[in-house]
């Protein structure tokens, strides 16, 4: 289908889902809506689900970047737009549940959640805490443990609509052009996963429609890293 | 160009013959055996003695040594040996119908070797002048449960089989040859998935550009057959499905040869009987094979051009990661406007309109919808300097219009670098798989001896790594739009 009248219906498609599903509380939050698609994360250290997707993150309400259409990400601004500052520290704050972060004069709290799918619906997250979900850039984080060095694994994944991906402050993979939530669409070249905490760090952009991802590490043989654990913090680290 | 202008499928840019599709060297033999590989140079043996050494399988010169003279040998590596079988005489047209198919060994098939050396020939069959079979042409086959068989005869009555001893190349004790083919010559079998196959030369050998060879097959479960071709009729009764037939220039195919290189890609070798770019001599020619619905087809030699490159596993297109420039084209489909207007064409994208947005120096490639735009069209280009591989030569893989190449890096990725220069990495073996899609190899990864392919991880990431037939990751398709001469 035309990608713009794509887009027509599923906003309208969105639209009629949402006045559906559950009520929106007065202050526009909609924690049944939430619960459909999120549990919020726990203490207990999480594993990747069974085919090695990251389903827990730390993440922030969305902060506005207008787009009319998701045409606009190119290589080159996504490049530019990822390469903006959002907030303070945007690029080392190891967020927590609850964690509130200035984004110019506006308050965006961090929500520590684990996903019920493979991946992770933004747009949904957006609804569920009243927030505008579209024309939005998307900050997620999440850590990644290893009881060992890990060697020429790949980051890979798909996303609806744009994405550049981070690990350990690194950039390594853009998710670039108008994309569509593909199990491994795009992959990262060989990296490496230290023993201990790796963070994995992501900005995902979305103009109209959808706005999800999924993410998982690829060993050197293709078959998905599952012998990692995956933590968000839930109060602020002593 | 425009999008109708583009020819869909690698099959139909390569259909024009020509001298492009001949080995390198100077290829020019007839009757040839089976490709062995000895010892990293590649052989095949001729009729009337000697013939063709590859130092890579796609340049030949002449050097090869056997003895014995006689028509149409065959050659087959067993354990660390090589069984060479010929015929005697030359058959009818060499005077008379008596004639004996003969076996020796040799350690090393390289004339300089110290090992080289045959052993003493010794008769496995024969035909007597009266007889209705003419014991030249002998075809040799190792099967899956370690069975030697040698095929052999001509027009002149009926093809035949005896069982060898795969230990000395002698006759078995008490066997009996029996009858398997008729009506055609340069026999040879072959096994693949519980399936015998019987080849065969229909048509006139040995009368230049005139000679109306080409090759067919039959296949049973049965390795004494029958062998019924794909309208069932039996081999000996004349039946056969044709394998490859004259092309344009190139007349009179035969002489089959199966090489096998890796699991699913396999490389058929034969002669010309003329090549008319080269004074209509005979010459080797060498093809990948296919398998179509379990028969044995013959591939097309690859041929210049411009192309898309297909992945295998998405669809998706090989490209130079760049900015997607937009078309200003309107939005056609709507049905908006007056529907009164004339239709127009609408102009490819051109090189000059976008690469002033493109990154300079050297630059990531991935894999990307196909939109037939600048940086997804690959112009691939022959070196003629560079060497090949079995039947085929190395190639240049260069953004039309530019000199941007697709290499290799040292960290076992891809990536298209500014400027062409000629680096090994920078070179690319091409070879069609048994089920049409293609293997891209380069031809050499610096730091590593490991041979890897392109390959690709994720929809979007090429990147190098082993080949594995059965993973459609590896696989690649050329979709045409113009050929280069």
């Amino acid at each position: 289908m035309n990608r713009l009248l794509k887009t027509f219906f599923s906003v309208s498609a969105l639209a009629l889902l949402s006045s559906q599903v559950g009520f929106s509380k007065d202050d526009g939050t909609n924690p049944a809506l939430l619960d459909q698609y999120y549990t919020h994360a726990s203490a207990a250290p999480a594993s990747p689900d069974k085919d090695g997707f990251i389903t827990r993150w730390a993440l922030l309400e969305p902060i506005s970047k207008p787009a009319s259409s998701n045409s606009v990400w190119i290589d080159s601004y996504l490049q530019e737009v990822s390469s903006d500052t959002y907030f303070k520290d945007q690029m080392t704050l190891m967020p927590y549940d609850g964690l509130k972060t200035m984004v110019g004069k506006e308050k965006h709290i961090w929500h520590a959640l684990d996903s019920k799918n493979y991946y992770v619906n933004l747009l949904r997250f957006a609804q569920s805490y009243g927030k505008e979900y579209y024309g939005q850039v998307y900050f997620v984080v999440t850590t990644i443990n290893c009881e060992e060095d890990m060697e020429d694994v790949r980051l890979a994944g798909g996303v609806n609509s744009a994405a550049m991906w981070y690990l350990n402050g690194e950039q390594v993979l853009m998710m670039s052009n108008d994309r569509d939530l593909v199990v491994d669409d795009i992959m990262s070249k060989r990296l490496s996963l230290k023993k201990g905490e790796n963070v994995v760090r992501g900005m995902i952009f979305n103009g109209p429609g959808m706005a999800d991802f999924c993410l998982r590490f690829i060993d050197k043989d293709g078959k998905p890293v599952k012998n990692i654990t995956v933590t968000t913090a839930l109060t602020k680290k002593k | 160009m425009t999008n109708k202008n583009i020819i869909l499928g690698a099959a139909l840019c390569m259909l024009s013959a020509g001298s492009a599709f001949a080995q390198g060297g100077k290829p020019f033999i007839h009757d040839p055996s089976c490709i062995v590989e000895c010892n990293g140079k590649y052989y095949t043996f001729g009729t009337g003695g000697g013939g063709l050494i590859s130092p890579d399988g796609w340049h030949w010169e002449s050097g090869a040594v056997r003895p014995g003279g006689g028509a149409a040998p065959d050659a087959i590596k067993i354990g660390d040996r090589y069984l060479i079988a010929y015929s005697t005489t030359g058959g009818g047209m060499g005077g008379g119908h008596a004639s004996a198919i003969m076996t020796m060994w040799n350690k090393d098939l390289d004339p300089n070797s110290p090992d080289f050396g045959y052993t003493e020939a010794v008769e496995v069959a024969s035909s007597l002048v009266d007889e209705d079979c003419n014991a030249i042409d002998a075809g040799l086959l190792m099967g899956p449960d370690g069975r030697l068989w040698c095929t052999y005869g001509t027009y002149f009555g009926h093809i035949r089989q005896v069982e060898l001893d795969p230990e000395t190349g002698f006759r078995k004790e008490g066997n009996e040859a029996i009858d398997i083919g008729r009506n055609m010559e340069a026999s040879t079998m072959m096994y693949r998935d519980g399936w015998y196959y019987l080849l065969g030369t229909h048509g006139t050998c040995c009368d230049g550009v005139n000679s109306t060879y080409n090759i067919v097959v039959g296949r049973s479960r049965n390795p004494h057959g029958p062998f019924i071709d794909n309208v069932g009729r039996s081999m000996i009764e004349g039946g056969g499905k044709m394998v490859i037939n004259a092309e344009n220039r190139l007349i009179g195919p035969g002489h089959f040869g199966r090489y096998i290189e890796d699991e699913g890609i396999e490389k058929m070798s034969f002669h010309w009987e003329a090549d008319m770019d080269q004074s209509g001599r005979s010459v080797l020619a060498i093809r990948p094979l296919l398998w179509k619905n379990g028969w044995p087809v013959a591939g097309e030699a690859f041929q210049s051009g411009t192309y898309e490159i297909q992945s295998e596993r998405s669809g998706y297109a090989l490209e130079l990661a760049t900015d997607f420039v937009r078309m200003n084209s309107g939005m056609g489909m709507f049905g908006r406007g007056n529907t009164d207007q004339p239709v127009v064409k609408v102009e490819q994208q051109k090189l000059s309109e976008v690469i002033d947005t493109w990154p300079t120096g050297n630059a990531e490639v991935r894999n990307g919808y196909y939109m037939g735009r600048p940086n997804q069209r690959w112009s691939i280009i022959p070196v003629d300097e560079a060497g090949g591989y079995v039947g085929g030569q190395y190639y240049k893989i260069l953004i039309e219009g530019t000199n941007r190449a697709l290499a290799a890096t040292a960290a076992c990725e891809v990536e298209a670098v500014a400027e062409y220069t000629g680096a090994d990495e920078q070179l690319w073996r091409i070879e069609q798989c048994t089920d049409g899609t293609f293997r891209i190899m380069p031809k050499a990864i610096p730091g590593t001896s490991e041979k890897l392919a392109l390959v690709s991880l994720g929809d979007c990431k090429p990147t190098l790594a082993p080949f594995d037939f059965n993973n459609d990751n590896c696989k690649w398709a050329f979709k045409c739009f113009t050929q280069i001469k």
